[in-house]
């Protein structure tokens, strides 16, 4: 039974040496082997036992964590525009389940949303974002008769798709299977682990030729070829990570690799957007002000009604408002065009209604305002965010949204300092004033007002440039460049799906606070990866040392050396959060 | 579906139905037409030993919950799809089995060995 057990590290090990590796299946190989024609059945029994029972662990930890990982790049949209025909042949939209799509329906995804199915551009074209199926950040321009699939994100655009998979056949499922095989999964001190614990096998190796030749004693060199430090670095690093992500999971966070959370501990600089973020993810619509033709139901109906098509805060508190004033909307409008970042286009009654900033709908689309509109807009301002709605090239209505900050944020900021991320930096399209005001209260370090989304990136590669190391939170369509540029990047609970995509790590929960969680946890692994490593280095180096002058056996040795290592191991599997100067900070 | 109360306390209920009644798929589906209903909280199955648990909201719908079990019949039994949580647990419990197998496999051969 021990000669079956023990006969794959020696067929592992004979494998490396045939192919001219150098590694730590040749370590164990020849240990086993050595110990086996020695006659030290029960090391070699110890060692085999230990050794199994720290692959399992290793095996136990991957697979938890591949199963997070994959429920957490899996699809979650519930509902799909579907293009159905009316009785009049006209083609109307409306939401269904994703569940009852079936091959060959014709749905319709905009600027922003994932693509929720494989299949065929019928209809209009878009930029998509393919970074998911292929890792290419830039979108790829795609109209009539192009594949798209699904996991994939309309960047701008409107597209139609005739279904040609959906669910478990799309190609996205297929990726989710192949992940295990995953690098990108891996943090750099991982891989340094890795080829560390390589690269000390010669002089294993080299320190028991070394021995035996200076002692011309077989038990003592026996002694230093069990003591195989790297095989314990290179398992506690990577269930170091991997128990990492796992913690992250199991605090509703989801992060997309271990160097994620690698460049979160290391990072010195966060970057909030402000909407969504540094304020209340729910903002509220306070006040509807008609300024035209169209009574205060009339702007706030027309205008949930374009805003329900795209995912979005502000979209959202509009719809919300809408639906609370029993305001029932019909598709009254032509098809809707999101200018990213700046608003939404259409046609309503026969003219262009546009929906957005004030740069949007004055400067871009030309709609003056009058003297009495100006003071209403100047009463607003200051308070809240507010949102225009032009139809026919007049000002129709504005929408005052309160987007209070949050509860917490002041707090997390403070412990965010605390915890070493020094420049707290916050972008903001609010006026001067407000960002000033919104700043001293949180104690943000430094502040960007009146940003247009599309500088957000350009901010975030010139703090990279002062050689910051970056986080960037953001949760809209227009934050996915500045994530992107970010060293590493956070998109919140209620983000557009486009962010979600981009950023490196997913808050499942709507709460703050879990920024000082991953700070937590991030520095945490990397700690316990240092410990390990100089904990293990420090063990087995007497126990070399101890192998040498005769005061341990080869047994022995073995024995602590197993042993360690799972210890080693199991140590790596336990939780970063539970000291109580974490709790401290935490609560 | 026959089945024998083996706890009834509160809000937590099992049954067993017997081995081999179901398999491992049709133990995912009988997760998932039970977790439909909004005063069923938790529902876990083993098809192994043809239990099921279930923990309930409401002290009143128990007669409800044995009204939904006893209209399952065979023929209305259907591969489902393990969810996460259910893969996730069976992670933990496939690992701790076998590290108990492990252990006691290597103290029985020890003994054995010794003597």
């Amino acid at each position: 039974m021990l000669l079956y057990y023990a006969s794959d590290y020696i067929l592992k090990g004979l494998d490396s040496l045939t192919s001219f590796r150098v590694d730590v299946a040749l370590l164990d190989g020849t240990a086993t082997a050595v110990s086996l024609y020695h006659g030290n059945y029960s090391s070699v029994g110890s060692m085999i036992f230990l050794l199994s029972i720290s692959d399992m662990l290793e095996e136990y930890t991957m697979q938890k964590t591949k199963n997070t990982l994959k429920s957490s790049l899996a699809l979650n949209i519930d509902n799909v525009w579907v293009i159905e025909e009316d009785d009049n042949g006209n083609e109307i939209e409306s939401l269904s389940p994703l569940s009852e799509i079936k091959k060959h329906d014709k749905i319709r995804v905009r600027t922003g949303s994932i693509i929720p199915v494989d299949g065929v551009i019928t209809e209009g074209d878009g930029m998509i974002n393919e970074s998911s199926m292929t890792g290419e950040s830039l979108a790829v321009h795609k109209t009539v008769g192009r594949a798209v699939h699904a996991g994939t994100v309309v960047e701008e655009g409107s597209i139609a798709v005739e279904v040609l998979s959906v669910n478990d056949e799309t190609r996205l499922n297929k990726i989710i299977e192949m992940i295990e095989d995953s690098e990108e999964l891996k943090a750099s001190i991982q891989s340094k682990a890795e080829d560390l614990a390589d690269s000390i096998v010669p002089y294993s190796l080299l320190a028991t030729g070394l021995t035996y030749l200076f002692t011309q004693n077989v038990v003592k060199a026996l002694s230093v070829l069990m003591v195989d430090f790297s095989c314990a670095i290179k398992l506690t690093t990577p269930i170091s990570v991997i128990s990492a992500m796992r913690e992250a999971s199991d605090n509703r966070m989801m992060v997309k690799g271990g160097k994620h959370l690698e460049a979160f501990a290391n990072a010195d600089t966060i970057v909030f957007d402000k909407t969504g973020t540094l304020t209340n993810a729910s903002p509220v619509l306070v006040k509807v002000i008609p300024c035209g033709k169209y009574s205060e139901e009339d702007v706030l109906r027309i205008s949930a009604c374009i805003e329900e098509h795209f995912a979005h805060s502000v979209a959202t508190a509009i719809v919300n408002k809408a639906d609370e004033e029993g305001l029932h909307h019909k598709e009254e409008h032509s098809e809707v065009e999101y200018i990213v970042a700046h608003g939404i286009s259409t046609t309503y009654d026969g003219e262009k209604a546009i929906i957005g900033s004030r740069h949007f709908v004055e400067e871009d689309e030309g709609v003056k305002f009058t003297k009495k509109q100006e003071k209403i807009i100047d009463k607003n301002v200051e308070k809240y965010s507010v949102i225009y709605l032009a139809i026919g090239g007049k000002l129709q209505g504005i929408l005052c949204i309160d987007d209070p900050v949050r509860d917490e944020a002041s707090d997390v900021i403070s412990k965010l300092k605390e915890l070493g991320i020094t420049n707290i930096v916050m972008l903001t399209g609010d006026s001067e004033n407000a960002a000033k005001t919104i700043a001293q209260n949180l104690g943000i370090t430094r502040y960007q007002s009146q940003v247009l989304p599309e500088d957000k990136a350009h901010i975030i590669q010139d703090i990279k440039k002062e050689n910051h190391q970056v986080i960037m939170v953001g949760d809209g369509i227009n934050d996915s460049p500045a994530l992107s540029a970010a060293d590493v990047s956070v998109a919140m609970r209620n983000s557009s799906d486009i962010a979600r995509e981009v950023a490196d790590i997913s808050l499942l929960s709507d709460d703050l606070y879990d920024l000082v969680t991953l700070r937590l946890l991030s520095t945490g692994m990397l700690d316990k990866i240092n410990n390990n490593y100089s904990n293990i280095v420090l063990f087995n180096s007497t126990l070399i040392v101890l192998g040498i002058l005769g005061v341990i056996t080869p047994r022995t040795s073995s024995l602590l050396h197993n042993l360690s290592t799972m210890l080693f191991g199991l140590r790596s599997t336990k939780s970063v959060l539970n000291s109580s100067n974490q709790n401290e900070l935490l609560n | 579906m026959i089945y024998k109360i083996v706890y009834d306390k509160n809000t937590r209920l099992r049954v067993r139905v017997g081995r081999d009644i179901f398999t491992r798929e049709e133990g995912y589906g009988l997760f998932e037409t039970l977790s439909k209903y909004d005063f069923i909280d938790e529902v876990s199955i083993s098809h192994k030993n043809g239990s099921i648990l279930i923990l309930y909201n409401d002290v009143n719908k128990k007669a409800e919950i044995l009204k939904i079990l006893d209209k399952i019949s065979k023929d209305d039994l259907f591969d489902g799809k393990a969810t996460d949580e259910i893969k996730s647990k069976e992670i933990s419990d496939n690992f701790f089995m076998n590290l108990a197998k492990k252990i006691l496999k290597r103290y029985l051969f020890e003994i054995i060995y010794k003597n």
